[in-house]
C-alpha cells in the first residue's frame, strides 16, 4: 500500500486480522448482529469466524468462553451497543477474570454520526480506561494497527480497541520492533509544544504542527495510540523538553486521552495543559466532517490551544 | 446406583451442607439456603456424573462445570474440598480478605473451578462457546452449566436458548434446578418451557434432586457424542425447613450468629439421621 493512500482503520482491521487470522491456528473472530459487513470476511473459514445472531450481551459472554477454551478470540462490534449495552458483561466476563478478548469497536468517535448521539458514544474510552485489568488503544493508521495486532498475542489481559471509518493518510509506514503495546510514537519533533494526539486526531495534530512552525513554534507530535497503559515516559520526556502540553482526541474531554495526561502530568511534572476535544454534551447528527469542524476538532483549534499553552509553558 | 451407594451419597451431601453452615457462619456472610438445597445435586455430579481427576483439575479432557448461581457457590465450594481439589481448611477461609474462596470464584486462581460464575446474563452463552471449542475435540468433553428456573424470566437467556438449540453442541448439558414451591402453576411454566426447548433442537428430560436413580436415568439416556444440547430440569422437592434462614436474600450481607449455626447444624444432624 503506498503512503499517499488514504484507508479507514476498520478497512485497515478487516485486511489485516483476514491476514492474521489465516496464519493463526487458534483464532476466533466474532461479530455482533449490528455488524452487517460480513463479506469482509469471506475469506475466514467458518471455524475461524462467528457471526453471532444473539444479543450483545451473547456475542460478549461468547467470546469469554471462547477465550476460556483456550481460542485466540476477537469481537468486532459496534461502540455503542458493545460499550454502552455490554458493558456489564465486559467487565463481569471478561475484564474481571482478566480473559484475552480483543475488542474492536466500530464507528468510534464521530464517524457514524448521521445517527445522532444515542448510538455516538463518544465516552467510550473513558468507561473502558475505568475498568481494571482492560488495556485500551486506538491506532491512527494501518503501521499503528498492525502493531496493536500483532503485539496484543503477547499479552494475557483483555484490550479494547477503538475503529473508525474515515479514511486516514499512512503517518508512519514502518512501526518495527520498538513498537510495544504501552508505547506511543514520536512522529515530529519539536521543543517548544507537545501535542499528544489518538485516532484520527493525529493528522491534525501533524497540520498544526506545520502551521505552529509559520509562527516559530516548534511542536512535537505524539501518536498516543496506547491510552492504557498509558505510555508515562514519551510524554514526560517530551515535556520536559517542551514545558507544556496539548491533547487532541475525538473524544468527550472527560476520562479520554485528555484524562489520562492530565492525571500523569498532574502527579509527575505538571505543565500548562489544554484540550482540544467534545465539549460535556451530546452531539447532533450531521456528517463527520461537518461535525468535527462544529465541536472544534480540526487543526486550528490545535494551533489555537499550542499557542496558549506555549506562551505559559513551564521553563 | 445400589442402595448402598445411594446411602453414601446422601451421606456425603449431608456433611457438605454441614460445611455450608460452617462457612457461611465463620464469614459472617453468605448466602446458604440454596446451597444447602443445591448439595445433593452438586454431589451427584461430582461424584457421579463429572468425569474428572481432582489430582489434575487443569487436565484438557475433563468435563466441565460451570454455574449462574452465586447463591450456589458455598455448596460448589464445599463440594470440590470434599472431592479433594483442595484442603477444607480454605472453606473456613470464605469470602477473607486475599483468600483463595472469595464471593465469586477467582477460576484462575481456584483448582476445579472452570470459569467465572456470571451475575450477568446470558451466562449460558459463555458456557456453550466453551462447549463447542470442546466438541471438536476427540474426547469430547462435556460442559455441564447449572442454572435456575428464575432464567427463564430473563429474555436473553430465552434468546439464547433457541440460538443454542440450533447449534449441535451434543456435549452441553444445561440442568434448570427448581423449587417446586417457586411458584404457584410452576409445572406448567415448566411444560412450557420443555417444549419450547424441544422445538429448538434441544434434548430434553426431567429428574428429582432427591431421588439419585431418577437422575442417573436421566444422565444415562443422553448421547453426549451426538445430537443437539442437551437440558435436564431437575426439582429440588427437599425443603430442609431450618428454622434460620436467610430470606432469599443471597447478596445481603445477613449474617447466622454462633446460636443460629449451632442449632442448624443440630437440625441438619437430626434431619440426615432421619433419612
Amino acid at each position: 500500500m503506498s503512503t499517499n493512500e488514504k484507508i479507514s482503520t476498520f478497512a485497515a482491521f478487516c485486511e489485516l486480522i483476514t491476514e492474521y487470522a489465516l496464519n493463526n491456528e487458534d483464532f476466533l473472530l466474532l461479530t455482533t448482529e449490528e455488524v452487517t459487513e460480513t463479506e469482509l470476511f469471506d475469506r475466514l473459514p467458518p471455524e475461524k469466524y462467528i457471526r453471532t445472531e444473539s444479543s450483545v450481551a451473547g456475542a460478549l459472554t461468547r467470546a469469554a468462553g471462547s477465550a476460556i477454551a483456550g481460542k485466540k478470540t476477537w469481537l468486532l462490534g459496534r461502540v455503542a451497543e458493545l460499550t454502552g449495552c455490554g458493558y456489564a458483561q465486559i467487565r463481569e466476563a471478561i475484564a474481571l477474570p482478566k480473559l484475552p478478548v480483543r475488542i474492536a469497536a466500530l464507528n468510534g468517535g464521530l464517524s457514524c454520526a448521521h445517527e445522532g448521539a444515542s448510538v455516538q458514544l463518544l465516552e467510550d474510552l473513558a468507561l473502558m480506561r475505568t475498568i481494571p485489568n482492560m488495556n485500551v488503544f486506538i491506532p491512527s493508521d494501518m503501521a499503528a494497527l498492525r502493531g496493536i495486532i500483532e503485539r496484543s498475542e503477547n499479552t494475557s489481559a483483555p484490550l479494547y480497541m477503538r475503529l473508525g471509518c474515515t479514511p486516514v493518510p499512512a503517518l508512519d509506514d514502518s512501526y518495527g520492533e520498538s513498537f510495544r503495546l504501552g508505547g506511543a510514537r514520536i512522529l515530529r519533533s519539536g521543543t517548544g509544544v507537545t501535542i499528544c494526539a489518538c485516532g484520527i486526531m493525529v493528522s491534525q495534530a501533524l497540520l498544526a504542527a506545520e502551521q505552529l512552525e509559520r509562527q516559530n513554534i516548534s511542536a512535537e507530535v505524539i501518536d498516543c495510540y496506547s491510552l492504557k497503559p498509558f505510555p508515562e515516559s514519551v510524554l514526560l520526556s517530551s515535556v520536559r523538553r517542551t514545558g507544556c502540553c496539548v491533547v487532541a482526541e475525538e473524544h468527550g474531554n472527560i476520562g479520554g486521552l485528555f484524562g489520562a495526561a492530565a492525571e500523569c502530568l498532574g502527579r509527575t511534572y505538571p505543565v500548562p495543559l489544554r484540550c482540544v476535544a467534545v465539549e460535556d454534551q451530546f452531539v447532533n447528527s450531521g456528517t463527520p466532517e461537518e461535525l468535527r469542524e462544529y465541536y472544534g476538532l480540526t487543526w486550528k483549534e490545535i494551533v489555537d490551544a499550542s499557542a496558549q499553552a506555549w506562551a505559559l509553558r513551564r521553563r | 446406583m445400589d442402595n448402598k451407594r445411594i446411602e453414601e451419597l446422601k451421606s456425603i451431601a449431608a456433611e457438605v451442607r454441614k460445611d455450608v453452615l460452617r462457612m457461611v457462619g465463620l464469614a459472617r456472610s453468605g448466602p446458604f439456603e440454596t446451597s444447602i438445597s443445591a448439595a445433593g445435586l452438586l454431589v451427584y455430579l461430582y461424584w457421579e456424573e463429572l468425569l474428572l481427576i481432582p489430582s489434575e483439575p487443569s487436565r484438557r479432557d475433563r468435563d466441565r462445570f460451570i454455574t449462574d448461581i452465586p447463591a450456589a457457590i458455598p455448596a460448589l465450594y464445599a463440594v470440590l474440598a470434599r472431592r479433594g481439589f483442595f484442603e477444607r481448611e480454605h472453606l473456613w477461609h470464605y469470602r477473607r480478605l486475599g483468600a483463595m474462596l472469595q464471593a465469586l470464584p477467582d477460576f484462575k486462581r481456584t483448582p476445579g473451578i472452570d470459569a467465572p460464575c456470571l451475575t450477568v446474563q446470558p451466562a449460558v452463552a459463555m458456557a456453550a462457546a466453551i462447549a463447542k471449542e470442546l466438541s471438536r475435540e476427540e474426547e469430547k468433553p462435556r460442559v455441564v452449566f447449572l442454572t435456575g428456573g428464575h432464567s427463564f424470566s430473563s429474555e436473553e437467556f430465552i434468546n439464547e436458548m433457541k440460538h443454542i438449540g440450533l447449534c449441535r453442541v451434543p456435549n452441553l448439558l444445561i440442568v434448570i434446578a427448581t423449587r417446586l414451591s417457586e411458584a404457584v402453576g410452576g409445572s406448567s411454566v415448566r411444560t412450557d418451557n420443555i417444549r419450547m426447548l424441544s422445538s429448538c433442537g434441544w434434548d430434553v428430560r426431567q429428574a428429582v434432586a432427591e431421588d439419585l436413580r431418577s437422575l442417573e436415568e436421566a444422565c444415562n439416556s443422553f448421547d453426549f457424542k451426538e445430537g443437539g444440547p442437551k437440558a435436564l430440569f431437575v426439582s429440588i422437592e427437599g425443603e430442609l425447613g431450618l428454622s434460620v434462614s436467610d430470606s432469599g436474600q443471597s447478596e445481603t450481607a445477613h449474617s447466622l450468629s454462633m446460636g443460629e449455626l449451632d442449632q442448624a447444624l443440630e437440625e441438619l444432624e437430626v434431619k440426615s439421621n432421619e433419612h
